[in-house]
Formats: structure tokens, C-alpha cells, sequence
């Protein structure tokens, strides 16, 4: 860790590690263990404020906010995570083949990322969604389908350039085939331009599960996750009890500011 | 007994230009080599030289392969032909280090056995002037000369018959120059090396090569003995370019 520390000597990636660690090592623990079943009702402790045994309150039923709020997190940063999994691998195979290869399939290709591109990807999703019905696997689905121009975009351009590089030269020359070169020479030299994008996809996969839930597109009524619950405080805040909408809506913002501080100390050392 | 020694390589009116798109649309052609022929034989280092421009790495990225499209014929009677290129800093690969570097070729000769494959790196470092406490390094932690060591040893360890010498120490200091140049004459007497030696600098030619070709905007004006060259060059150019270095 003094080593990472060394490597990305800067504040915004210092600070964001530490929350991001932070939070995810709360989450992590959230999967294994919360202070109450997050789906038990307590009919005695209905919609409380903040207390010593509820310290983020509870909701209409009597349920352990901070509890949900660990479990939404949880389902949120899985669907995050695959989001990033389907985007930036889909999008790196694409963004590799075409940048190294050029070519009609490139020029194909490339013209799809325009188009998808110039219209927000949010808005597509939240289309696409729509037509589709929620539910968990369709917002993986959707979700990272239209992160994958975003990806393809930045990797072949990185691609594109590195292959004109004498050591590529250097590699052909030695007999190493081509898959070896994309994944063993040019890949790892790629990584400062797509880390930082990891690091923001995360940001924005969060992002939009939270928005897709939030209009309802997203998961569905039985599932949870960050959005739903943000969705459901309204409720709350229509009826003066704004703490649920507070600390669900906290929990979203640490969890952006944590990755997009890290994509910006990683961005900032090019 | 056969005197004549064996042809490495043998180069038959190579012509080439490059198509650039303006961006109006309009399609510029631009003739970057015209007819280029000559050969170069087992044993020998043979310079070319040119100003800037001239087409001289164009040539050498058409005899290694890398060039899409050219007319003409280029024929290798060797194996695995290397190069080193005239900039360490694209040379290496940065996210790698020495040891990965130089063990890179010795994995697609087929040494698998990790072990063995260090023991040629370490010969080899040796050999190039460094140590063992290179092995860790990655190419940002190298000064250019170590860096053309490095790229030396990576095209030495194919065990080639003939390297291409882009510029190689156009991007170092003098001294550093004189030790490069010195280290890739030893090389060539050691391993029985053939040298195609691209420089715009007659006097780097003079200190190691043989023969002379003298390129001028794609064409070959002048071929000789280095001496002849040198002592009684013929095209005006030639004289130009050894005026230049005296
Ligand atoms: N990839 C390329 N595309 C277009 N023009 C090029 C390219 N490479 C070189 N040229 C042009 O071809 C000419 C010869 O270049 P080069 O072979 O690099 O000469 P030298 O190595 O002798 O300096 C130059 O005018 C250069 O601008
Ligand atoms: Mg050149």
C-alpha cells in the first residue's frame, strides 16, 4: 500500500482509496453480517430518527436502516461491478481489435460508437429498460452495453498508437504472435489511460443503477439496491422524515466521491 | 575454395512513396524511395548514409518487413534479421522489465525453463557491458546508452547473422556514442555479425563500416569502400556529406 501510495503520490487518489476501501470493506461486511436482518420488521420501532440501536433509524416497518442501507449498497455495487465487467471487457476486445487491426471492421465500428455516443447513454438505457421491464440482470445487461463504446473508444485509440511503437516493431520482428502482442505488450501499457476509466465507469455504473431504480426502470420492487431504496424516501420526505433519504443519498455520494477521486488521482499523473 | 563471401541480403529496385490526404481531400503522393538496389554479403558492415529524409528508415522498415507496400524485390539469406532502432525510449518496452524483455525472444526460440533463460540474459548482459543488477529494472529507470544496451542484447539474443542499425547512437552523447559503436564492432567480430549501419553522420559510418551506400532523396547516388569514399568521394553529394564531417 506504501508502494501504491508511492506510485500515485497525489491527494484525490489518497483520498479517495480511503473512502473507497472504506466503504467497500463496509459493504463487504454487510453481505456477511448486519446488526439486524434488514428484512425484519419491528412493530415497537416504526419510522424512527437516528438512535443508539438504530443508528441510521428505521422505516415504515420497523426495519434497520443502516442494515438495508448495507444491503442496497451491496446489490448496487455488484450491479456496479458488473456493469464495469461487461463495459470495459467488451469494450477493451473491441477497442483493441480495431485499433491494432484498423480496417473496414474498424471504420464499422467506430462509426456505431459515434452514433450510440452522441446520444447520452443514460437516456438509452433508461429507454432501452423501459421497453425491457426491470430486474437485476437487465440492468447489468443494459447498463453495460452502452458503457462498451466508451471503453472501445479510449482503448483503440491507445492501441492505435502503441502499435506504431518500436518495441511492437521489435516483437513482430521476434517471432511473437499477434495475441501475445495485444495482450502481453500492448495491454499492460495501456493501463494508466484505463484504470482512471475503470475507476469513473464504477462512478457512473452507480450512478445510473441509482438513477434506472430511482424512475422505477431498474431493479424490480422485490430486489434492492441504492436507487429503489432512494426511490421509496420520497415517501418519507413528503412526510417530514428526511433521515432515510439522507443517508441512503450519503452512502451514494461517498461511494461516487471514493472512485471518482481515485480515476482522478490516476488521471492526473499522465 | 570459394573467396566470394555469402550474400545476406539482396536488395533489386525498391521504390516506394507514401500517399498522404490533405484535408481537402486531395491525395499527395510523395516518392520517398526510387529503384534502390545493392546487396550486402556475410561478414559486413555496410553504412548508409543520408541526410535527414532521405528515406533511409523507410529502406530498412522495408527490408525488415514492416513497410505494407513497395515495388521491387528484397530477399534475406538469413534468418530472423534484427534491428535496433535509433530511439531507446520506444525501443523498450516500459511496462516491462529488462529480464522480461530479453527473455521475451529466448520464449519464442522455445526456452521454456525459466532458469536457463536467465542464465542467457545474465551471459548476455555481460556481454553488452552490464550486470545481473540490471535485471529488475524497467526501461525508465535505464540512461539512454544502457537503454541501446538493452536493445542491443534483445537483438543479439535471436542470434541473428545480420542486425538493421537505424541511427543507432544518433540520440546519445559523443562518449556515449563512441561506446556504443565500439561495443556493436566487438559484437560483429564475436558473433560473425552482418551490419546494415543507417546514420546521417559519415564520421559514425567511417568508425565502423566497410562499404558505403549514399543516399539522396530516395536514390542511391554513390557506393564504395569506405576509404573511397571517404578519401575520393565521386557525387557531389558524397563530397557534401564528408566535407560535413571533417
Ligand atoms: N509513415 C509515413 N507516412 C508518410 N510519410 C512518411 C512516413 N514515414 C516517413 N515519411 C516521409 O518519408 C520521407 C523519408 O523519411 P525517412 O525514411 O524516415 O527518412 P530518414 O530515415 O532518412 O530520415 C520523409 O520526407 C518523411 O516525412
Ligand atoms: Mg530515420
Amino acid at each position: 500500500m506504501k508502494k501504491l501510495f508511492e506510485k500515485h503520490n497525489n491527494w484525490f487518489f489518497k483520498t479517495g482509496f480511503v473512502i473507497t476501501v472504506f466503504m467497500v470493506t463496509l459493504v463487504v461486511i454487510g453481505q456477511i453480517w448486519t446488526p439486524y436482518d434488514p428484512a425484519a420488521m419491528d412493530a415497537a420501532a416504526k419510522a424512527q430518527g437516528p438512535s443508539l440501536a438504530h443508528f441510521m433509524g428505521t422505516d415504515n416497518f420497523g426495519r434497520d436502516l443502516f442494515s438495508r442501507v448495507l444491503e442496497g449498497a451491496g446489490a448496487t455495487l455488484i450491479i456496479a461491478f458488473f456493469v464495469v465487467l461487461l463495459g470495459a471487457g467488451l469494450g477493451t476486445l473491441i477497442g483493441a481489435l480495431t485499433g491494432y487491426f484498423g480496417g473496414v471492421v474498424d471504420e464499422v465500428l467506430m462509426r456505431i460508437c459515434d452514433a450510440l455516443t452522441a446520444f447520452p447513454s443514460v437516456l438509452l438505457a433508461l429507454i432501452i429498460l423501459a421497453i425491457l421491464g426491470p430486474g437485476r440482470l437487465n440492468v447489468i445487461g443494459v447498463l453495460g452495453l452502452v458503457f462498451i463504446p466508451s471503453f472501445a473508444r479510449i482503448v483503440r485509440t491507445e492501441f492505435a498508437r502503441i502499435k506504431k511503437l518500436n518495441y511492437v516493431s521489435l516483437a513482430k520482428l521476434q517471432g511473437v504472435p499477434t495475441g501475445r502482442i495485444l495482450l502481453r505488450h500492448i495491454l499492460p501499457n495501456i493501463m494508466p489511460v484505463l484504470l482512471p476509466a475503470i475507476s469513473i465507469g464504477f462512478n457512473n455504473a452507480v450512478l445510473a443503477e441509482a438513477s434506472m431504480s430511482f424512475l422505477g426502470v431498474g431493479v424490480s420492487a422485490s430486489e434492492v439496491s441504492l436507487g429503489r431504496m432512494l426511490s421509496d424516501s420520497q415517501n418519507y420526505i413528503l412526510r417530514g422524515l428526511p433521515w432515510y433519504a439522507i443517508f441512503v443519498g450519503l452512502t451514494i455520494v461517498l461511494l461516487i466521491l471514493g472512485f471518482s477521486l481515485l480515476g482522478e488521482g490516476m488521471r492526473q499523473e499522465e | 575454395m570459394n573467396d566470394t563471401p555469402a550474400k545476406i541480403l539482396e536488395v533489386r529496385n525498391v521504390s516506394t512513396s507514401y500517399t498522404r490526404k490533405s484535408p481537402l481531400g486531395k491525395v499527395k503522393i510523395q516518392h520517398v524511395l526510387h529503384d534502390v538496389s545493392f546487396d550486402l554479403y556475410e561478414g559486413e558492415a555496410l553504412g548508409l548514409v543520408g541526410e535527414s529524409g532521405s528515406g533511409k528508415t523507410t529502406l530498412a522498415r522495408a527490408i525488415l518487413g514492416f513497410l505494407p507496400k513497395y515495388e521491387g524485390t528484397i530477399r534475406h539469406f538469413s534468418e530472423r534479421p534484427q534491428v535496433v532502432f535509433q530511439d531507446p525510449y520506444t525501443a523498450l518496452n516500459p511496462a516491462k522489465t529488462v529480464e522480461w524483455i530479453l527473455g521475451e525472444p529466448l520464449r519464442m526460440l522455445g526456452i521454456q525453463d525459466a532458469q536457463a533463460r536467465r542464465q542467457k540474459i545474465l551471459d548476455m548482459l555481460i556481454k553488452v557491458g552490464l550486470d545481473e543488477s540490471y535485471l529488475s529494472r524497467k526501461p525508465s529507470q535505464l540512461s539512454g546508452g544502457q537503454r541501446q544496451r538493452i536493445s542491443i542484447a534483445a537483438a543479439l539474443i535471436m542470434e541473428p547473422r545480420f542486425i538493421v542499425a537505424d541511427e543507432p547512437v544518433s540520440a546519445l552523447d559523443v562518449t556515449i556514442q563512441a561506446q556504443i559503436l565500439e561495443l556493436l564492432a566487438r559484437m560483429k567480430e564475436e558473433f560473425g555479425l552482418s551490419y546494415l549501419f543507417i546514420s546521417h553522420d559519415m564520421n559514425v559510418v567511417y568508425q565502423l563500416c566497410d562499404r558505403v551506400i549514399v543516399m539522396r532523396k530516395g536514390v542511391v547516388v554513390e557506393e564504395g569502400d569506405i576509404d573511397q569514399i571517404f578519401d575520393a568521394p565521386r557525387h557531389p553529394y558524397t563530397r557534401e556529406l564528408v566535407e560535413a564531417s571533417k
